[in-house]
This record gives structure tokens, C-alpha cells and sequence, in this order.
């Protein structure tokens, strides 16, 4: 692309969300959503092949309907309670209807199917902006909503949780993997944001990281299915041994950072007397942690049958920069003991 | 004054149910033009002078323009508009719709009259709207210039996605 119209792109973005983050009126938070909708369009659809477009444009739209959704709620809630501050929402119905549109925007179950096409048709890189810098505006409205329905959120997780382990479950194409990934992430976030927002943001900066590395190994491999990284282990041999350990920080499992997220979650649902809800989403986590097992077999646990020639292939230096995959996946496997310090940044 | 609401609210509904109908591009957008008239009209009436100035020049001067000439690129060999059946009878469909769903919401007498409280109406020099729109454009300047450039990326997304001849899923023009 142009790196003229890239740059424009890529500043739209940064501005949307700073628009959101800035905003404590609805019309300029909408404003900063639809302003990221917008910057990634062409971004998606720069390929112009048909499977890229029909991924804008299928983003385009559930996008455009949840923001429209939002916009309709604010404007009810300025009819309904005279006002338009984020902070000071008081009627539960405004609130429901903007929960489900952050919701559709961010892609929780229920309303998440757009997430695993929409993510197929999209490179890697491009994958990686829409799941990690496109889920901070409408993850800092959710933040600061009141909690009118309890219970809603609390289903919102937990079959977020469930739809991305059980979805996730016979999916061969890796991004198809990582969208059903970031469902259930993202349904342990909405999970404890109404007990406690900073282990939400928690979560959410912890979930960035390791896709963020995931995305990464994905991309120096050039692999967008699970039988391509059955070659990684000759072409890269150092990353092909800690990317079980990144998967595995993925599914939460302890010492891994990706425990982190989940002990202190769990910890929070049955200091408030969830004990029955903190059990389904452990055991829902199980499933996903099947798949990513499931990668970590294919790709370094086992080594595939290859002829001779692939077995030792030239280690040619990669143009791709692999200082971002570096920090990233130290910080993915080694945080977890740095917990308190992570707790403490986080302040809402 | 009253009745002109009346009328404005009726031209309304039945352009929403000319739009509904399903028509060809081209009369859907006549439709349009007359729902957003009478929409227009109902906000002057209540102060919104100001607003529905501009709805009339962006909305049906700018967009439905171009909406128009986007539709006209898409030739349809026979167009149908109210003139044929099916239209025709999907929009008395939704005619009668909104007719039966008006008579069972309606609640007595007093709901179905209205009182003119701005007895003022064409001697005011100050509408409703003009306190809003100074406050827009002296408090809500950085707004309106982030507006404008928000427009600015809008064109150049709108110019990516349809660079190119043939490429991708849009037509070689």
C-alpha cells in the first residue's frame, strides 16, 4: 500500500482510540469507534482478493450495526436521564443495550460469529491489529458502564468462555483458532469486570501479550494451518521450542503468565460467592487448553515425516524484525512471578 | 399549524412505506427525498431551523446525489417503482400496518389532539436551535475540525477500497 495512505491509515486508528479513551461524552466515544471501523477497512481489504473484501466487508457491518446500536442507547439514556456523561448511567435499560453493543463490537458470545470469518480472511498482521489494538476503545467503555444486570455479564463470560473452548475445538486453520482464542479471553475479562475492572484491564494486557507472540511465531512461520507448522521445527528450531510454552501461557496454565489472569479471576468470583461460576469457567478453559496442546503436539512435541531435503533447509536471516516476538514471549512465560506488581499497575 | 404537523407526519410514514416496499433503487430514493421533506418539516416547526437546513443540503443534497448517481451506474433494464404490483401492494401492506398499529396504541381523546404551545412561531427571530449551534461551533471547534478530518479519511479509505481497475470484488470503473 501506499505508505502515504498506510501512515494516514494507521494515525486514523491511534486517533479513534485516543478519541475513546479521551471521551466522557457518548457522541465523542461513537465518534472514536467509528473512526477506527473506518481506518481498518482498507487495511483488511488491501489484498483485493475476494476473501479479503468479504472480510471488511463483513466487519464493516457488524461493526456499523453495533455502533449504530450504541448511538440509538445513548440517545435514549439523553432522553431518559437528561444527560449524556459515560460515567453517570443510571437506567438499566441504555446500560443492557450498550453492554451488548460493546459486546458485538468486541466479539462475545453471543454475539461473536462474525470474529473467526472475519479474522480467516485477514493476514496475520492485519489479524493482530483487530484483535489486540481494536479491542481497547470498546474494552475502555465496558470499564466504565455501570452494572445494571449482574447476571447478564456474568452470562455474557461464561458462554464466551464456553463457545471459544467448544468452537475452537475442530478448527485446523490457526486464525481460526485465535479468534475462538480471543472469545474466551475475552469472556474472562467480562467475566470479573463488574467485581473488579482491574483485573479485567489485568487480563486484557496479559491476553495482548501472548497474541501478540502467538500472531508473531505464526508469521515468521508463514503459516496459516496447523500441518504448515509441522515444518517448523527445521527451519527455526529455538522458536519451534518455547512456542509450546507461549500456547500454554495462552491456555493458563501455571507457571506460565497466562496463569495470572485466571488465578486472580477465580480467586475474585469466590471471594464473592460465585463458587458455581468460578467452576464452569475453569472447566471451560479446558477446552481450549485442548487446542493449544493440540498445537503445541503438532508443532514441537512430534516431529512430522519430511524427505531428506526438508529436514536440514538453509537457515536464511528473515527480514521480519524478531526483537517485538523476543520481549513478548519472555514477557509471555516469565511474568507470573512479578504478580504483585502487576496487580498494582493496573489501577481503575 | 397543527394540521401542517399533521400533514408532514403523514407524508412520512407513507414515504417510509414507498421505501420499505422494495421498489428499484431510483424510486426508493424519491421515497427518501420525501421522507426526509417531511422530516425537515416537523423539525422547523419545532425550532430546529438550523438542523434542518443542513439535513436538507448534506443529506438529500449531498449523499442522495451521490446515491442516485451510484444507483444510475447500476442500470436496471426494467426498474419498478409504485406503478407495479408487488410493490404497490407490499407498501398498501405497510399503509394498513401502520393504520391498525396507530389505531391500537391510540389512546383516548386527549392523546389524539395537539395544542400549539409557541404561539410565537412566525414572529421569532430566535429558534430553538441557535443557542446549540453557536455553543457547537465556539466550545465544539476541535470536534468540528476533528469532523473534517475524519471526512478527509473517509475519502481516502473510500479511494483505497475502490483503487484499481477490477481488483478485488468492485466493478473495473
Amino acid at each position: 500500500m501506499n505508505p502515504y495512505i498506510l501512515s494516514i491509515l494507521l494515525f486514523g486508528l491511534g486517533l479513534g482510540t485516543m478519541t475513546t479513551f479521551a471521551s466522557s461524552h457518548w457522541l465523542l466515544a461513537w465518534m472514536g469507534l467509528e473512526i477506527n471501523t473506518l481506518a481498518i477497512i482498507p487495511l483488511m481489504a488491501q489484498h483485493h482478493h475476494p476473501r479479503a473484501v468479504e472480510a471488511a466487508t463483513k466487519y464493516f457491518l457488524t461493526q456499523a450495526a453495533a455502533a449504530a446500536m450504541l448511538l440509538f442507547a445513548s440517545t435514549t439514556n439523553a432522553w431518559l436521564t437528561g444527560q449524556w456523561d459515560i460515567q453517570q448511567m443510571t437506567h438499566p435499560l441504555p446500560i443492557t443495550m450498550i453492554t451488548l453493543a460493546l459486546a458485538l463490537k468486541v466479539g462475545l458470545a453471543p454475539l461473536h460469529a462474525w470474529l473467526p470469518e472475519v479474522l480467516q480472511g485477514l493476514d496475520l498482521s492485519t489479524g493482530l491489529i483487530l484483535s489486540t489494538w481494536q479491542k481497547l476503545a470498546p474494552f475502555s467503555l465496558l470499564l466504565q458502564m455501570q452494572t445494571s444486570n449482574p447476571t447478564m455479564l456474568i452470562l455474557l463470560g461464561l458462554t464466551s468462555t464456553l463457545v471459544g473452548g467448544w468452537g475452537g475445538l475442530n478448527q485446523t486453520q490457526l486464525r481460526k483458532i485465535l479468534a475462538y482464542s480471543s472469545i474466551a479471553h475475552l469472556g474472562w475479562m467480562i467475566l470479573v469486570m463488574q467485581f473488579s475492572p482491574s483485573l479485567s484491564l489485568l487480563a486484557l494486557m496479559t491476553y495482548f501479550i501472548m497474541t501478540f507472540s502467538a500472531f508473531l511465531v505464526f508469521k515468521l512461520n508463514k503459516a496459516t494451518n496447523i500441518n504448515s507448522l509441522a515444518s517448523s521445527w527445521a527451519k527455526m528450531p529455538v522458536i519451534t521450542s518455547l512456542t509450546p510454552l507461549i500456547l500454554l501461557s495462552l491456555g493458563g496454565l501455571p507457571p506460565l503468565t497466562g496463569f495470572l489472569p485466571k488465578w486472580l479471576i477465580l480467586q475474585e468470583l469466590a471471594k464473592q460467592a460465585l463458587p458455581l461460576t468460578a467452576t464452569l469457567a475453569a472447566l471451560t478453559a479446558l477446552l481450549s487448553l485442548y487446542f493449544y496442546l493440540r498445537l503445541c503436539y503438532a508443532m514441537t512435541l512430534t516431529m512430522s515425516p519430511n524427505n531428506l531435503v526438508g529436514t536440514a533447509p538453509w537457515r536464511l536471516p528473515s527480514f521480519q524484525l524478531t526483537l517485538p516476538l523476543a520481549t513478548t514471549t519472555t514477557m509471555t512465560i516469565l511474568l507470573l512471578p512479578l504478580a504483585p506488581a502487576a496487580t498494582t499497575l493496573m489501577t481503575i | 399549524m397543527v394540521y401542517i404537523f399533521f400533514l408532514f407526519l403523514f407524508c412520512l410514514v407513507l414515504g417510509l412505506a414507498a421505501v420499505a416496499s422494495n421498489p428499484s433503487p431510483y424510486f426508493a430514493a424519491l421515497g427518501l427525498v420525501m421522507v426526509a421533506g417531511a422530516g425537515c418539516g416537523v423539525l422547523v416547526g419545532h425550532g430546529g431551523s438550523f438542523l434542518s437546513l443542513v439535513l436538507f443540503l448534506i443529506y438529500l443534497g449531498g449523499m442522495l446525489v451521490v446515491f442516485a448517481y451510484s444507483a444510475a451506474l447500476a442500470a436496471e433494464p426494467y426498474p419498478e417503482g409504485l406503478g407495479s404490483w408487488p410493490v404497490l401492494g407490499v407498501m398498501l401492506t405497510y399503509a394498513l400496518g401502520a393504520v391498525m398499529a396507530s389505531v391500537f396504541f391510540w389512546g383516548g381523546w386527549y392523546e389524539g389532539s395537539w395544542t400549539s404551545a409557541d404561539e410565537f412561531v412566525e414572529f421569532s427571530l430566535f429558534r430553538g436551535d441557535i443557542a446549540g449551534v453557536a455553543l457547537m461551533y465556539s466550545m465544539g471547534g476541535g470536534i468540528l475540525i476533528m469532523g473534517a478530518w475524519v471526512l478527509l479519511l473517509t475519502l481516502f479509505v473510500v479511494l483505497e477500497l475502490t483503487r484499481g481497475l477490477s481488483r478485488g470484488a468492485l466493478r473495473a470503473v
